[in-house]
């Protein structure tokens, strides 16, 4: 309100103003030739110097209008003036700038709950720099992604000594070499996708903001906003009614993760195309889940090389329990995207039928916790992989649009058997009413 | 239950259609299961609230604009692919 209120008051006449998040938003939307900085801040109470910006429409001919389609989008953002470059062996990559933005979102999210764990870390007493040597965990030779699946993942239990407030987080500064090697991940990560018109790092990216999203607003039923506000929430409260995913840090970090890497190198076809093909990956993992147990295969390989040495300790030290808890939600997680599956969604209705119907009860009452806490995570990230259905009709709109293109691609690649437009329309009704009933 | 839709289910029951009927189908079979289950567990707050409703909101939207859509799209999709 206070920034809505000076930004209107200290406009000038025939000049539309905007924050920096109205800046933020036009850029990605490729319309950064209307955005320009004010050159004098503006002061708003209680938030000290505003960067606020004019838009002009005078270079409309030269950037796009309403009915752009999202190539324009990518061809309009590539001549942005920032490229990273990464080079990769002999290969030269390059993020366009609209990428690059994404790939500081990331950093950003991530940053902040690396700073929640250190927090807790210091809450507990350990001191600085915690560990010198961070584990490592390689897959076993032969063993598949899918068979660590794992059907009640062991959170903490609840220490009101290790968990630090929100402002004791706030004050933790991470180490400029974790930031870069940080960075350097999510670059990597980001190139690790292809440019597919849905199945990219965009689509990543968003499934990580509902993941954020809906992790930031888990509420106690007993907690108002205003107590959430005031930090007032009574932690144990929130633990519990959340089955301990609040408290845990490192397992919000693991959901975040999950999302960002949940479709890295996905090819642009479903797996059962590939299996079709006879595509190596197909028989590398049986025709099983093959696009997701590849990306949690190249990813955690990424994640365990030595260039992220610091990174990793920051994450989980030289504690391999951690490490272990870590990377069996990163597994549960991802698996939890193949929608398509039918053993494994079965599996998922069953055990969520037992967490939640009332008729299963466990005799360790942790266990009880620690399945239901496992079976929300995994509704969480899907629930994310698919949130553009449940947001506002424009965002559902410009998804449908991207996957419907993705899958004509296909099809006219020979890499399905039939046209999308002939199926998209009542198959997406009729499975709506069925399911809803 | 009408035909189209236990053409669909059946053929989705036989796990035979996957690669035809594609994600798209996928796509919508899960949303609203998936929201009400947000909700069910209630973690989420307003979110699994806001979710829901936007999944039937869209629903009706899709009711009532989707063959447009679709043909606007064949458009585009044949204009970049061919």
């Amino acid at each position: 309100m206070n920034t809505a209120s000076r930004i209107e008051s200290t406009g000038e006449s025939n000049k539309i103003h905007c924050s920096q998040e109205t800046a933020d938003l036009l850029i990605a939307k490729g319309r950064s030739k209307w955005v320009l900085p004010r050159e004098d801040k503006v002061q708003a109470k209680g938030k000290g110097e505003l960067q606020t910006y004019w838009i002009s429409f005078g270079d409309r001919d030269s950037g796009t209008d309403a009915s752009t389609s999202s190539e324009d989008f990518a061809l309009s953002e590539s001549s942005d003036a920032e490229e990273v470059k990464m080079v990769e062996g002999k290969q030269r990559k390059m993020v366009s700038g609209k990428h690059a933005r994404l790939v500081d979102w990331n950093c950003e999210v991530i940053a902040r709950y690396l700073k929640q764990i250190v927090a807790n870390r210091i809450a507990a007493g350990e001191v600085a720099p915690f560990s010198t040597e961070a584990a490592v965990l390689k897959p076993k030779q032969g063993k598949f992604v899918l068979d660590e699946v794992s059907e009640i993942i062991e959170l903490p239990t609840f220490d009101s000594k290790v968990v630090a407030t929100e402002k004791e987080a706030l004050a933790v500064e991470l180490s400029p070499g974790v930031m870069k090697q940080l960075r350097d991940f999510v670059m990597r990560v980001c190139l690790m996708y292809h440019e597919n018109p849905f199945h990219n790092f965009e689509h990543a990216s968003h499934v990580t903001m509902s993941i954020q999203k809906l992790l930031s607003r888990i509420i106690a039923p007993t907690v108002s906003f205003d107590e959430l506000d005031s930090q007032n929430v009574d932690a144990m409260a929130m633990h519990d009614h959340t089955y301990g995913i609040t408290s845990d840090p490192l397992t919000q970090l693991a959901m975040i993760i999950s999302g960002l890497i949940h479709d890295l190198d996905h090819p642009g076809v479903p797996n059962a195309q590939l299996v079709k093909e006879g595509d190596n990956l197909a028989d590398k993992y049986n025709g099983v889940s093959v696009a997701e147990q590849n990306s949690v295969d190249l990813s955690w390989d990424l994640l365990m090389s030595d260039r992220y040495h610091d990174l990793r300790i920051c994450i989980y030290g030289d504690s391999e329990a951690d490490l272990s808890r870590f990377r069996q939600l990163i597994v549960n997680g991802v698996m939890a995207t193949d929608i398509v599956d039918k053993s494994l969604k079965t599996l998922r209705e069953r055990r969520w039928q037992q967490a939640f119907s009332g008729e299963h009860i466990e005799d360790d009452p942790d266990k009880e916790v620690n399945r239901k806490a496992t079976i929300v995570l995994e509704h969480l990230i899907q629930a994310s992989d698919v949130a553009h259905t449940m947001q506002h009709w424009h965002i559902y709109r410009k998804w449908n649009s991207r996957f419907f293109l993705e899958c004509y691609k296909a099809y006219k690649d020979g890499r399905a058997e039939k046209d999308p437009s002939q199926y998209w329309f009542k198959g997406e009704i009729g499975f709506f009413d069925f399911y809803s009933k | 239950m009408n035909p189209l839709i236990y053409s669909i289910v059946v053929k989705f029951r036989d796990g035979k259609h996957f690669n035809s009927l594609n994600a798209s189908y996928l796509f919508f079979f899960t949303v609203i299961p998936l929201a009400k289950k947000l909700k069910e567990c209630g973690v989420f707050g307003v979110s699994s609230d806001e979710y829901l409703t936007y999944a039937m909101k869209n629903r009706e939207e899709w009711i009532a604009r989707g063959e447009d859509v679709v043909q606007n799209l064949l458009e585009e999709a044949r204009e970049l692919y061919g």
